[in-house]
């Protein structure tokens, strides 16, 4: 399609909200490298008719190195008319610039769009925008996204990109040292093949060692020419310290500040900023852990926890069980007469009784407040530098610091957090990351649930967390020791602290707990019409008989194996399933942290068992499925015995 | 005028790149596309719990590891 928009750069600079504001989409936008791993699409309104839009994950250069850079660039490869807007951070030109001059080497249609015009303002940079355009030969605009600045003249620029009214004859031409045009040459001359990218390009990322793209190389050409391109990168690699794709980062680099010498202009430099005197304290670990702790404290115990999950959920479900219910049987008695046929909605497990009610009363507040605290901390740029502060911690786990960004997102939703594992650098990272979100990260519904259903007892919370703290780490621990694979490097950009700004937040929040009530609410349905028609036909009584032996070999009551059957569905509606329990006093301490231990260990929900199976294969998805259902059980029995011979 | 490994350095110094001593060519790449590339300044900030970086308006956390391969020249 000729008519398209992709949006491309690097990660952190504006794409998803220039996206959002071309779009009048929402694509999330957070603070930190990595927010985006997928490709999002919509359409803007132009002059011209509707377009579309492609949103894509951040992507350092044409040389992809992690999966997320690896979407983009498939997108890129498949995608090659339509015109490119790269974005690209003010603050950091340089840095940037390389991908554009990338770009233009593979002849795409570039707009640049020069973001954060504010920030750089701010630290005295002033940039002489038309002088680079004339420079690089492509539009280029200046943009303030969070303020919709530059937003006509970006607009106006693309429409007459897309009609053809300005002419990409005259743009930058990439040139090498004499040593490395001729290893390109080399490489040119031996790929006969049809390729998404034009040769000279191509050879480039041959040259560089880009993995994908050799690979795509081998396949495509004859042994002969394979083997005459991996003498070429062999010799060419042999003559440089670094490699040879470190020399072609050096001279795409020299090249890209050659064409912004006297753009950039300092006009002072400023004082220091709260936000550095503020970022020195979150990175300093005398500081940060303190500050870190006052965070869990606040935010995910007494915002989450007890406000949201304790007393939101206890207003919404009085209001539930006092008025909605009664109210829905009546009408229920009044238009359908057979008995039967209305325990389907307001009997013991009915849609409305049940279904309803858990996903609204208890599952909606909870993960409403989650994802506004959770949003704070995104927006802030507190993951990057929480990264920084457990990276030694992570290590122990067989990951590095960036793993805390996937952990952390899994509680608000470990679906979610399933696909951020893509920032991973290696395989083995990714699997270990996922497995320890399967297994022992605790979804914001779950957490909610539980929090607040501990929360009288502060020694069962802290029980609890131990417990939960403690199979995370072993289980990293052990699979750090099992998989075979070198141990992780850890480097991460980290971005400024930056002010959230509450329309964000709240955008934020109000998309994840629409995504994850439009996700819950027919599965929620689901269960009920399921249990509904089970117990008409005796299944339902049948499998909780046979769930009966384990529930009361962990010490609990047999009216809890209910709970665990839901918990097959979703952890988060086995959580909600305990809330009743425990409301109706079935319950012992002993055995609120039993089960409370369990059921956070417990299965993962449909949806991330999903997305597990598309990004890691059905053979790992059942490993890691039988490893959980075992460790949740053996620890479940462990602390319920445990506790019984601590006298509990 | 020696080269020498970044965790050589003192926090608070500034000094300039020299380049990556490292066999890790996955590594190296991404480190450029970082923006680590020989002859600019580079600020050490901190180096606990992790090492933290200024190069440009760039910062850059670091595990020792990695800051061993990064190459420094006062
Ligand atoms: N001050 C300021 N902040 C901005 C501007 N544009 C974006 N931001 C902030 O920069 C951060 C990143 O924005 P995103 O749109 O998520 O960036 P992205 O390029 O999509 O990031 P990835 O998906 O991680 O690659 C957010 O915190 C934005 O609020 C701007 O023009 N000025
Ligand atoms: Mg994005």
């Amino acid at each position: 399609m000729k008519n398209r928009i992709l949006i491309l750069g690097n990660p952190n600079v504006g794409k998803s909200i220039l996206f959002n504001r071309l779009t009048g989409l929402y694509a999330t936008v957070s603070n930190y490298p990595g927010t985006t791993v997928e490709i999002a699409a919509g359409q803007a309104r132009l002059p011209c008719g509707l377009v579309e839009v492609v949103d894509t994950p951040g992507l350092y250069s044409l040389h992809a190195i992690t999966e997320e850079e690896r979407v983009a660039r498939r997108y890129l490869m498949t995608a090659p008319d339509g015109v490119i807007l790269q974005v690209a951070d003010a603050r950091n030109l340089s840095r940037m610039l390389p991908l554009t001059l990338q770009l233009l080497q593979a002849r795409f249609r570039v707009v640049l769009a020069v973001n954060m015009l504010d920030e750089a303002a701010r630290e005295g940079l002033s940039l002489n925008l038309d002088v680079l355009s004339h420079r690089l030969g492509i539009p280029v605009v200046g943009t303030i996204a969070t303020r919709g600045e530059g937003l006509d003249r970006l607009k106006e620029i693309l429409f007459q990109v897309l009609l053809g009214q300005i002419s990409y004859q005259k743009t930058y031409e990439l040139r090498f040292s004499p040593e490395v045009q001729a290893d390109l040459s080399a490489i040119a001359t031996n790929l006969k093949a049809v390729y998404p990218l034009p040769p000279d390009c191509l050879s480039t990322l041959v040259l560089a060692g880009d993995e994908e793209i050799l690979e795509l190389v081998r396949q495509q050409e004859s042994i002969l020419r394979w083997r005459k391109i991996k003498a070429v990168i062999t010799a060419a690699n042999a003559r440089y310290p670094c490699g040879v794709g470190y020399q072609l980062a050096i001279e795409v680099h020299a090249q890209a500040e050659q064409i912004l010498k006297g753009i950039c202009l300092r006009l002072a430099s400023r004082t220091r900023h709260w936000q550095n005197r503020l970022s020195r304290f979150t990175t300093n670990p005398l500081t940060g852990l303190p500050i870190l702790l006052a965070v869990l404290y606040f935010g995910l115990y007494r915002f989450v926890g007890r406000f949201g999950a304790g007393v939101l959920v206890d207003q919404l479900d009085i209001l539930f069980k006092n008025i909605l219910i009664p109210a829905g049987a009546n009408l229920v008695a009044t238009i359908i007469p057979s008995p039967l046929w209305q325990s389907l909605f307001v009997g013991e497990y009915g849609i409305i009784s049940l279904g309803v009610r858990y996903a609204v009363a208890i599952i909606l507040p909870i993960v409403g407040c989650f994802s506004f605290f959770f949003s704070l901390l995104e927006d802030s740029g507190y993951l990057p530098r929480l990264a920084m502060l457990t990276d030694r911690l992570c290590k122990s786990l067989g990951l590095n610091g960036r793993a805390i960004i996937p952990l952390t997102l899994g509680l608000g939703c470990d679906t979610m957090a399933t696909l951020t594992t893509r920032i991973l650098e290696t395989r083995r990272e990714r699997f270990i990351a996922t497995f320890l979100l399967a297994l022992a990260v605790p979804c914001s519904a779950q957490l909610g649930v539980i929090l607040s259903l501990l929360s009288p007892y502060p020694g069962a919370v802290l029980l609890w967390g131990s417990v939960v703290l403690l199979v995370l780490l072993l289980a990293g621990h052990l699979l750090d020791r099992l998989l075979p694979g070198s141990p992780p490097l850890f480097f991460l950009e980290i971005p400024p602290l930056r002010l959230p700004r509450l329309s964000n937040i709240l955008v934020k929040t109000f998309s994840r707990m629409q995504w994850y009530f439009l996700e819950v609410l027919p599965i929620f349905i689901g269960v009920s019409v399921f249990i509904w028609a089970g117990r008409f036909f005796g299944l339902f009584q049948a499998l909780l008989r046979l769930l009966e032996p384990a529930v009361k070999a962990l010490g609990l009551p047999p009216e809890a194996a209910v709970v665990f059957l839901f918990g097959f569905f979703r952890r988060d509606y086995g959580a909600a399933g305990l809330y009743d329990l425990a409301a109706s006093g079935a319950l012992s301490v002993r055995n609120l942290v039993t089960a409370a231990t369990t059921l956070t260990l417990f299965l993962p929900c449909i949806a991330q068992f999903a997305v597990m199976w598309k990004e890691r294969g059905p053979v790992a998805s059942l490993l890691i499925a039988g490893i959980i259902i075992l460790t949740a059980w053996a620890i479940g029995f462990a602390v319920n015995i445990l506790l019984s011979l601590a006298g509990l | 005028m020696d080269q020498f490994p970044l965790t050589r350095l003192a926090p608070g110094t500034t000094a300039r790149i020299a380049g990556i001593r490292s066999t890790n060519g996955t590594l190296i790449n991404k480190l450029a596309a970082l923006g680590v590339l020989p002859g600019l300044p580079l600020t050490l900030i901190q180096t606990y719990p992790a090492y933290l970086v200024q190069i440009g308006q760039t910062e850059l956390a670091l595990d020792r590891e990695t800051a061993r391969c990064i190459e420094v020249i006062i």
